[in-house]
């Protein structure tokens, strides 16, 4: 493989700097003398900012597919209830989800979480979210 | 902060805060992924789904020989040309209507540019995407998409030449 052969083909990460040091310095070194990859590296340049141009306003995911993740996942409630007082401080909730243990029961005390019924693997490191 | 490897090592074992940590830290760069394949913004929800869920379920097998975004990413890419198979074959119900781009976005954009990217092959756009929007490594983007690394530096090639044809 010649010089020039070499240096076309890592160009695309010269240009976005993912090459280890020892391959980004042979090919700075090799388009200072080679006219013909200078024009290449040029191309390469020219087509990262074209696909900038496109990808820079891509959309960013909608909030709600979080929340279809986690149907597809099979973490949504079928049934909830709650009893407590934010007053004194504690709150029992009650429950159910598909699939694994059928139905779950907490007591909140002063903001911790205390699981008393349901314990399936699932379960066992859940963290409460605001909009789960 | 953990990093991504250790967040699907907790998934593994059924770690629900780390699902979430998971889905915020990388959920537009797969939706985006997805969209650069599939370029339709409900279908591209739908990969997205399906790449959590199979996260979810595949996770406690994740050996950390690849990086957990270049396993995600492949997983991704596995899940939209699935899709695009089955749309191919007609076993889907036509697009949303109702999901249009936002106009004042789209003005900004290129769109001799854009064109000439969506006349690009498959192959060519997502070897793209990951090498100029990703900015990942050789290595890296002959992971996720599944070829030997001179695959992607000829993929890279062509479509080099292809949109230069198309636009100089």
């Amino acid at each position: 493989m010649t010089e020039c052969e070499k240096t076309l083909e890592m160009l695309p990460w010269y240009v976005t700097g993912k090459l280890g040091a020892a391959d980004a310095a042979a090919v700075a070194a090799h388009i200072q003398t080679c006219e013909t990859c200078r024009r290449e590296l040029a191309e390469v340049v020219w087509v990262r900012n074209s696909v900038s141009v496109v990808t820079r306003d891509l959309p960013s995911v909608r909030q709600h597919v979080w929340r279809r993740v986690l149907s597809r996942v099979g973490w949504h409630d079928v049934a909830r209830v709650d009893i407590g007082s934010m007053l004194v401080g504690f709150r029992l909730g009650v429950n159910a989800r598909r699939p694994g243990s059928p139905v779950r029961a907490s007591l909140n005390v002063m903001g911790r979480n205390v699981r008393i019924v349901g314990s399936d693997r699932r379960d066992k490191c859940e963290t409460t979210k605001p909009d789960e | 902060m953990k990093t991504d490897e250790a967040l699907v090592w907790s998934i593994g074992q059924a770690d629900r805060a780390a699902f979430r940590e998971l889905y915020d830290r990388h959920a537009d760069r797969v939706y985006r992924f997805a969209l650069s394949l599939v370029r339709n913004g409900h279908l591209a929800e739908e990969v997205l789904q399906e790449t959590m869920l199979a996260v979810w379920k595949q996770a406690d097998k994740f050996r950390g020989s690849s990086k957990a975004t270049t396993w995600i990413l492949g997983i991704a890419r596995n899940q939209a040309h699935g899709l695009l198979r089955r749309e191919k074959k007609g076993e889907r119900l036509p697009e949303d209507p109702t999901f249009e781009p936002d106009p004042a976005e789209t003005a900004e954009i290129d769109v001799r540019v854009k064109q000439a990217l969506e006349k690009l092959s498959d192959e060519h756009q997502e070897a793209l995407h990951l090498v100029f929007y990703e900015e990942m490594s050789l290595a890296d983007a002959a992971a996720v998409l599944g070829v030997p690394e001179g695959t992607v530096k000829s993929r890279l090639f062509y479509a080099r030449k292809a949109l230069a044809k198309e636009l100089l």
